[in-house]
């Protein structure tokens, strides 16, 4: 773990809810990370708050983040009120939420939690180029509560081995894909002891998924998870 | 001698990890995924600090040793 200084080079609102960031680094100007891992953020008065990393371990000059700012808290307020050329100090790498060698990997997300598992998923296809069979469940409320899509549906496309369902809670009418949560996609699959299955969202959703897979002859120690709050 | 005593506020802990994630060697969670301290002196003090002002529910107090001075949260 390191103490970086970085400016952000990029805002972006993607919606109403989530908020892109793309952190220059100044000092030290390269960082090394594995996929998955967070950083932790001062947002002054000496509170700190920790961030999933989006971008992938090889672009080591810089890092992503995309974060709900919807919450009235310290963090949200600091995050959304940073503009381009605003430095910030951060904490990193952190965190033990990686990829392992499972044969089979399952990756469940919910809203904003899809950040550490863009990471890994770029890392794991485009960089490393890996045969593994690799399924994305990505659940939100709301139909533009969804980014990144056209990214996800190009790696579909690309990469015969990674599929990729996004899961609307509230559909709009005639929404052609899954309505509902990640939960009701979970019961359809059939899994077992080869899979691997990496769950980050809010703990409802991480207690209730664990639950499941276990139901569903998945190991306990196959089970990994990042929970947001 | 360690330089700061570390008080859990195991009410106002969510489980973040945030503190395990900086120091590991002091802060880890227990099977109810609420944080407790393993060795008040494992870490440097800058880390063991600086873990806890990474909780975001600010569960986890500093005090000095010595003095009993709160360190963090500043009230």
């Amino acid at each position: 773990m390191e103490k970086y200084r970085g400016k952000v080079a990029e805002h972006i609102l993607f919606n109403d809810k989530f908020q892109y960031l793309h952190i220059e680094l100044l000092e030290p100007s390269k960082i090394e990370f594995t996929a998955g891992q967070y950083i932790s953020v001062a947002i002054g008065g000496g509170e700190r708050r920790s961030y999933s990393i989006a971008s992938e371990p090889e672009m080591d000059h810089a890092v992503q983040l995309c974060v709900d700012v919807t919450p009235k808290g310290k963090g949200a307020t600091f995050l959304r009120n940073l503009r381009p050329g605003d430095e910030v100090e951060f904490l990193a790498p952190l965190g033990r939420f990686v990829v392992e060698a499972e044969p089979k990997l399952l990756f469940v997300a919910t809203g904003s939690g899809i950040t550490p598992i863009r990471s890994m998923l770029l890392d794991l296809l485009q960089y490393k180029k890996d045969p593994r069979e690799i399924r994305l469940l990505w659940g939100v409320r709301l139909v533009n509560e969804l980014f990144w899509l056209e990214h996800f549906r190009k790696l579909h496309e690309i990469y015969e081995n990674f599929t990729f369902m996004p899961i609307l809670s509230k559909p709009p009418e005639r929404w052609p894909l899954i309505a509902g949560h990640v939960t009701k996609e979970i019961e359809a699959l059939t899994l077992d002891q080869s899979w691997g299955v990496y769950l980050c969202g809010n703990r409802f959703m991480i207690e209730e998924v664990s639950q499941l897979l276990v139901k569903k002859g998945v190991p306990q120690n196959q089970i990994h998870f990042e929970k947001f709050f | 001698m360690a330089k700061y005593k570390i008080k859990i506020l195991r009410d106002k802990c969510i489980g973040a990890a945030s503190c395990v994630g900086i120091a590991p060697a002091v802060y880890q969670l227990d099977d109810k995924n609420i944080a407790y301290v393993i060795k008040e002196d494992g870490d440097t003090p800058e880390n063991i600090l600086l873990g806890a002002q990474s909780c975001p529910t600010n569960a986890i107090e500093i005090y000095d040793a010595e003095t009993n001075e709160k360190i963090w949260p500043k009230d």
